[in-house]
């Protein structure tokens, strides 16, 4: 499953967000979207997942216009969590991730029991809440309840996973979770994974590909050892900082200084 | 205490308990008021093989008003529960989306100013209610639809519509008894004509309402998430809206503006049942009936022979309940 957007742009009340942003994530992968605040990566996470359709350009799936797919059938293939989720107080992790096979089911036609609850148990024990399943979902910590809500996504069964800051708010412990997670569903399962990460060193350290959002653009997009240097972070987030590799070859930075 | 709740056995004993509630409620409205009729004439007469004063008034008085109130007391149930998750707002109602206001003015239009016409009543209220709603979902659309903006434009229109209600009432003040009445809504003198102009609503409506059980379950997550399932989020908003339109304002055009069961039944049922549409709305459904059903026989025997509207007791009687039920769960 690829995804390709061809000159999109998006405008919300009148003000321009995105601008002829013209990028293909790669299939198979994991891609961050990297940028500064307010740069349009959330705005571009939802045009690409279908969530906002208000958009000009194309986004592409598979060779197909997102805009000629049925909701269902794209929820079938492509699963989306944007940021701060809410579910009603009483419902517990198991109906939650119940609601992920939503889009497998229909008026005039029977889901498939067992492979719902395939599905649902597959998703629980991928993202390790199974032995929460009767837990309510908004009595959980922080990162019991992100792990919960990626599990709804992943028992729709996707190809692609997109995430939309998935690791905010959460300690570095859970952080390195939810990371761990993604990392072996693109592994084991082959899911091709887009996701919003302010963490750089994160960003780095577990995707294949970043793509750089800055200015309403695409300030550039690759593979992290070609993307991250010191004349990026400057360029990019203003910001002075050190470039170097650890004994296991993985690229770190330090920011030094807030560069005026 | 929360598993219990979230099992499916529960969950299924409360609505066999609601139905019980509903069916005592509805029995008892049969039988007692300013004649009592015993059980076993009310079967006979249900059964058709019955004459005598008893079964005329089974017949052309009880029988019809009992099912008015159960067809109210479903019918704004349904409507406040579909609407609280469609404008996920715990205190959206039937009035919030103008049914009560539009159908108080067109109604009290008919009483104070066209005294003579009062057989219009209804149908008029009716219309009055679902021009308000399709008013203000105009005005509240601005690319889509937001809750929080159907809800204040709600509130405004209400407020525009309450002012020429009061107007109306001062400048006709000397005739305001019977629209006095209709304001907190009643079910004196409700008779077959009213059964038929509601009961097509209460099935059609409470059959799509539980078709759309699912759909309102995924609202409830949110617009971007239920997106993100596959819900065509707009289209269903819209089209549970009209559902809760039409189910609120076949009632309130037939009752008045009963103002309680549409806000405090659904969220009782919640209390007890849980957010599941899937139970909600059934569970909803039966405890409107009961609701209904039980105030006004006690409406109209506990102070025989004044006969209070139904609205006032309700009111009185339901809201120290719902808030009881508020502490002990929180």
């Amino acid at each position: 499953m690829s995804i390709k957007a061809k000159n999109l742009s998006v405008t919300i009340n009148d003000k321009v967000i995105l601008e002829g942003i013209n990028v293909t994530i790669p299939n198979g992968k994991i891609t961050s979207v990297i940028g500064p605040n307010g740069a349009g990566k959330s705005t571009l996470l939802k045009a690409v997942a279908g969530i906002n359709s208000n958009y000009g350009g194309q986004v592409i799936i598979d060779g197909v216009d997102l805009k000629k797919i049925k909701r269902k059938e794209l929820a079938r293939k492509l699963a989306v969590l944007p940021q701060g989720m809410q579910a009603p107080p009483d419902v517990t992790v198991e109906q939650l991730v119940d609601y992920g096979r939503f889009p497998y089911r229909s008026w005039f036609k029977k889901s498939n029991r067992i492979e719902d609850e395939e599905a649902v148990e597959w998703a629980m024990s991928e993202t390790n809440v199974s032995h929460l399943r009767h837990r309510q979902v908004m009595s959980l910590s922080g990162g019991e309840r992100q792990r919960a809500w990626i599990a709804m996504a992943l028992a729709q069964k996707p190809e692609i996973l997109i995430l939309d800051e998935p690791t905010t708010y959460l300690d570095i412990a859970h952080q390195l979770e939810v990371m761990e997670i993604v990392k072996r569903l693109n592994e084991n399962w082959g899911i091709t994974v887009v996701m919003v990460l302010h963490e750089l060193n994160q960003a780095v350290k577990y995707s294949d590909y970043l793509v750089v959002v800055k200015d309403k653009g695409i300030y550039t997009a690759g593979a992290p050892d070609k993307v991250m240097n010191e004349t990026f972070l400057k360029d990019v987030f203003g910001v002075r900082a050190e470039v170097f590799s650890n004994e296991r070859g993985e690229q770190i930075l330090t920011p030094v200084e807030v560069l005026k | 205490m929360s598993d219990n709740k979230s099992s499916v056995k529960w969950r299924i004993s409360i609505l066999a308990i609601f139905a019980i509630l509903a069916a005592v409620g509805f029995l008892l409205s049969i039988m007692l008021g300013s004649v009592s009729i015993p059980a076993q004439e009310v079967f006979d007469s249900l059964m058709g093989n019955a004459t005598g004063t008893h079964e005329k008034i089974l017949n052309s008085i009880r029988l019809p008003r009992t099912v008015v109130g159960a067809l109210v007391g479903m019918n704004l149930a349904l409507s406040g529960a579909i609407l609280q998750a469609v404008m996920k707002n715990p205190l959206a109602d039937p009035h919030i989306i103008g049914i009560s206001s539009g159908a108080g003015i067109a109604g009290i239009m008919v009483m104070l100013i066209f005294p003579g016409y009062e057989m219009f009543v209804t149908p008029v209220a009716f219309v009055g209610a679902m021009m308000a709603a399709v008013c203000i979902y105009i005005l509240a659309w601005k690319n889509g639809i937001r809750p929080v903006r159907i809800i204040l434009a709600g509130v405004a229109v209400s407020a525009f519509l309450g002012a020429g209600i009061s107007g109306m009432m001062i400048f006709h003040s000397d005739k305001i008894h019977n629209a006095l009445m209709w304001m907190v809504g009643g079910l004196s003198a409700r008779s077959w004509p009213h059964v038929a102009m509601i009961w097509p609503y209460s099935l059609g409506g409470g059959i799509l309402a539980l078709l759309a059980s699912r759909h309102i379950n995924i609202l409830q997550l949110g617009d971007e998430v239920a997106k993100g399932l596959g819900v065509r989020v707009e289209l269903t908003r819209i089209v549970l809206t009209a559902i809760a339109a039409l189910l609120a304002a076949s009632a309130v055009s037939v009752v008045g503006l009963l103002g309680f069961v549409g806000l405090i039944v659904p969220h009782a049922a919640r209390l007890i049942v849980g957010s599941d549409y899937r139970f909600l709305l059934p569970a909803s459904a039966l405890l409107g009936i009961g609701v209904v059903t039980i105030c006004d026989t006690v409406a109209r025997v506990a102070f025989a022979p004044v006969e209070l509207p139904v609205g006032i007791l309700m009111a009185a009687f339901g809201a120290p309940f719902f808030l009881f039920l508020l502490r002990r769960e929180l």
